[in-house]
């Protein structure tokens, strides 16, 4: 099968990634060094990195997307711990139960989340049942984080978990006998044999997050500008070349985030995409 | 092996006209309208009057449909907007002459309301109105004083903090901001726009949410906000969900706004467009989208057929000196338009 | 001691669980809600879903969620289970240039991919319609195929395909009765993974649907100027149960395979 006879097969893919996927992406690289008449141009960088409520944007995505990043990853990682110690038969069908919400489509779970943190919604409902004072979280940034770390759980909780239960027993044993504290040995055996996992799920909630603008039109009400908002702005307002170049910004940042996590990726992405 | 790359090729062949062929049976009419902005069951009314297919996109805002409609990505035979987008479209040749032959229900519109469109369309050529009316203030009776709703400093202050509801549309954001500080609302000055889309900076601490139409309209429903900047059309369907809920208009003024159908210069089918516009015109359609959102219907037939309480409903139809005072947005120019995005951006970013 | 521990673990998953949850369990117990306010219970009723399934525009939407989820994820598997094959033969660097090309829409920015689509389209064909849809969405979930069925593909031991052809076997009836009924788990895991991407997807199709088409996430977009509709509480409810049953047919299949002593080295779940 490894025949060379075989290798026109793969033919028309090879036609469609480069005409889909490859061709594309030089049309957005031609757009942001072009003017509207089609002249070479810097300005549409320039302007995409000089405009000060692009620059404030762009800060705001990053600190909310990092946000997004440590929290998904604070409370992602003890559960992958606790889960990777469940002895029970079935573990494959309880870590799909906690992906599966990921599931109810996208844009339902931006209403559902709405529906509790309004004003008059669950969280004040409850709030106000137990007589405390109602929050009001809606419409703010913190709706939108609450959104982002739903959103991206699982791409956080499964590379994790896959890393963490495919530790050695025995190497914690090792560190036990050799006379390690459980702290030490966590910071010493656990974390670093973990780490893969830990880059691998922070990039895949990292990279969504920070160009994402659905999630900021869902539950902002309309208030909260995030680099992805400007770039789609941009484009629904017919401004192709300037939204082309903040969409050339947004892709580097994509590679630059990618290419720091790279070494190990390949299997952990792969595990994180199977379901 | 030869056989394989063919039988390939015909699966694609296959499914891809399947799928096109699929949505576009028997005659299809492209409509670009604001959001549900036309009943549902006038769609079928109209199918199976003449067996055409209307299939429909929605926005927004006004500079949201324009952006999509001058790309080229996407075509359309009709769309409905709003008077000073109307204008632009009309200045840049972007729309084409109604055949008003195919259009005889025209007479049941209101002079009036046709003399009132001549603002954009000079010589009523192009557009044919569908609603209009104008921006108050829908506002909850029992978390708000009377006496601030009488005017539009009542947004700007302090005191409904966190509770206000701003609509999410540049012009007439900016409307309300220039009016408050006793400019005209069709200005173009640099300065005083500058000095708008500050205080909208400013109000933006206290603005809840900034939100179109229905989307502002529940959020008070449901008790979410106390106080929204609002279309007229909206309040009375808002009295029906919740009745502690009340609508005003300013004593400072407000803006007017007309909406109408225009068809498309490159539009693929023209004639249907007009058939749709025709139909519409029709007394017994235009009542049903009226009772569909209650919005001020410049259909005279429609009008004069409605009982003196709905008549007399000011939500509905507004006062005539408030009407008189009004100001009609009108289109600024390029320069004023992209300073207008410029500084939206700014006060949303 | 170690009791304790095993009751705070089982406490910490129990409240993630109940946080994950909770928005599906409301949109449920509210899709029974009489009341057309979210927030206040009125009652028993199937209301919402008598509306749902009276809704045109609902339905329109979720036809055409399902149909284009189906058409581009069986395109997608046939596409990427023929390349497979080919990619065995090429060379090792070649190979991997190809997968990280593959994994291009996978790893960038949705954002960046949808514009990069409509971008192009509108320099070829200028009009967005069902067409550079479907491509778009086959460009999307590729990927999702590819990564699936390669590795799978790899572990099948060659000599059983040459047996075939040496016992007089055409290469194309070798494959279907040889190589595809061995990789067929991989095939299904990718056909089914690719079909719920597609269904979920709302960035792509934003921007490079044609007019007057919607697919339940566009719909759901365009429409979040209304609020909140009614119906929206059925159909999630409705949407959640039908996931299930699509990702248990997922686990399924790929315990099937995983159970399979040959398999169990390469148990990518």
């Amino acid at each position: 099968m490894t025949n060379k006879k075989n290798l026109w097969l793969s033919g028309p893919y090879l036609i469609w990634i480069a005409g889909f996927i490859i061709l594309p992406l030089f049309t957005i690289v031609y757009y942001a060094f072009t003017e509207k008449r089609g002249g070479f141009t810097l300005e549409n960088i320039v302007a995409a990195l000089s405009d000060t409520a692009n620059l404030k944007a762009l800060g705001l995505t990053l600190l909310l997307a990092a946000s997004a990043t440590l929290i998904g990853l604070a409370l992602a990682y003890p559960l992958a711990i606790c889960l990777s110690k469940l002895k029970i038969k079935q573990k494959n069908f309880i870590i799909f139960l906690f992906i599966l919400p990921m599931w109810m489509n996208f844009m339902l779970q931006m209403v559902a989340i709405n529906v509790i943190l309004e004003d008059n919604g669950l969280i004040n409902s409850v709030l106000n049942m137990l007589g405390l004072k109602s929050v009001h979280i809606a419409n703010t940034y913190t709706a939108i984080l609450i959104g982002m770390v739903y959103d991206y759980f699982p791409f956080m909780l499964l590379p994790i978990y896959n890393t963490v239960s495919s530790i050695d027993k025995d190497l914690l044993n090792a560190s036990r006998d050799l006379g390690a504290n459980p702290v030490k040995t966590f910071f010493k055996v656990s974390l670093p044999l973990s780490m893969p996992g830990i880059i691998s799920g922070a990039t895949m909630v990292f990279i969504p997050a920070i160009s994402d603008f659905a999630i900021a039109e869902m539950l902002g009400g309309g208030k909260i500008m995030l680099i992805g908002n400007v770039v789609e702005m941009n484009f629904t307002k017919g401004h192709y070349n300037t939204g082309s170049g903040l969409a050339l910004l947004l892709m580097v940042f994509v590679v630059v985030s990618s290419l720091l996590t790279d070494s190990k990726k390949e299997d952990e992405a792969q595990g994180g995409i199977v379901l | 092996m030869k056989k394989a790359i063919v039988s390939l090729i015909l699966i694609f062949v296959i499914i891809f006209s399947c799928f096109s062929l699929a949505s576009c049976g028997g005659e299809t009419l492209y409509l670009f309208n604001y959001g549900d902005y036309i009943s549902p069951e006038v769609y079928d009314l109209f199918y199976e009057e003449t067996g055409i297919k209307v299939v429909y996109d929605e926005y927004a805002a006004p500079e949201d449909m324009y952006a999509k409609f001058t790309s080229g990505t996407a075509r359309y035979d009709l769309v409905c907007s709003s008077d000073y987008m109307l204008e632009k479209l009309i200045k840049e040749d972007l729309l084409q002459e109604i055949n008003f032959n195919n259009v005889k229900n025209i007479c049941n519109i209101d002079p009036n309301q046709l003399e009132a469109s001549k603002a954009f369309d000079s010589e009523n050529k192009y557009t044919v109105p569908h609603f209009w009316g104008t921006l108050g203030i829908l506002y909850n009776t029992e978390k708000v004083d009377e006496e601030d709703v009488k005017s539009w400093n009542c947004v700007f202050s302090d005191k409904y903090a966190g509770r206000i509801i701003m609509p999410n549309s540049e012009r007439d954001a900016m409307f309300v901001a220039l009016n408050n500080l006793g400019f005209n609302g069709n200005t173009t000055s640099e300065k005083e726009l500058n000095a708008a889309a500050n205080l909208l900076k400013k109000q933006k601490k206290n603005v809840q949410a900034y939100l179109l139409d229905e989307a502002a309209r529940v959020k008070l429903e449901a008790g979410n906000a106390d106080i929204a900047v609002i279309y007229n059309g909206e309040a009375y369907l808002a009295f029906e969900n919740n009745d502690k809920l009340a609508f005003t208009i300013p004593e400072e003024g407000t803006c007017m706004w007309l909406d109408a159908f225009a068809i498309p210069a490159n539009a693929d089918s023209p004639e249907l467009a007009e058939k749709f516009i025709d139909f519409l015109c029709r007394e017994d359609i235009a009542k049903i989208n009226f009772e569909y959102i209650y919005y001020s219907t410049p259909n005279k037939a429609v009008v004069d057929s409605l009982d003196a309480e709905i008549l007399e409903e000011t939500a509905i139809f507004p006062n005539e000196n408030v009407v008189k005072n009004a100001t009609v947005l009108k289109y600024l120019g390029e320069e004023a338009e992209k300073l207008y995005s410029k500084l939206w951006k700014n006060v949303k970013a | 001691m170690k009791k304790l521990f095993s009751a705070l673990r089982g406490t910490y998953i129990a409240i993630i669980f109940a946080l994950l949850y909770t928005p599906v369990v409301l949109m449920i117990v509210l899709s029974f809600n009489k009341s057309k306010s979210a927030y206040h219970w009125g009652g028993f009723s199937f209301d919402k879903y008598t509306a749902l399934f009276n809704n045109e525009t609902i339905m329109n939407a979720l036809v055409t969620t399902i149909v284009l989820g189906l058409v581009s994820a069986a395109i997608a598997t046939i596409l990427g289970t023929v390349a497979c094959i080919g990619m065995l033969a090429m060379k090792k660097k070649l190979q991997n240039t190809v997968k990280t090309v593959t994994s291009i829409p996978l790893l960038n920015a949705d954002i960046v991919t949808g514009i990069s689509l409509m971008l192009f389209f509108a320099g070829i064909v200028g009009r967005m319609s069902n067409a550079t849809l479907i491509i778009s969405h086959i460009t999307l979930i590729l990927p999702y195929v590819v990564l699936n069925i390669f590795p799978k593909l790899k572990q099948f031991d060659i000599s059983i395909y040459q047996a075939a052809l040496d016992l007089g076997a055409s290469p194309v009836k070798a494959f279907f009765k040889v190589i595809l009924p061995d990789i067929f788990p991989g095939v299904l895991t990718g056909f089914l993974l690719a079909l719920t991407i597609s269904l979920d997807d709302f960035t792509i199709t934003y921007f490079t649907k044609g007019q007057g088409l919607n697919t339940l996430s566009t719909l759901i977009y365009t429409n979040r100027i209304r609020g909140i509709l009614p119906e929206y509480y059925a159909l999630a409810s409705i949407m959640f149960i039908a996931m299930l049953l699509l990702i248990l047919v997922i686990l399924v299949v790929n315990m099937r395979s995983a159970s399979k002593p040959e398999n169990r080295k390469e148990n990518d779940y």
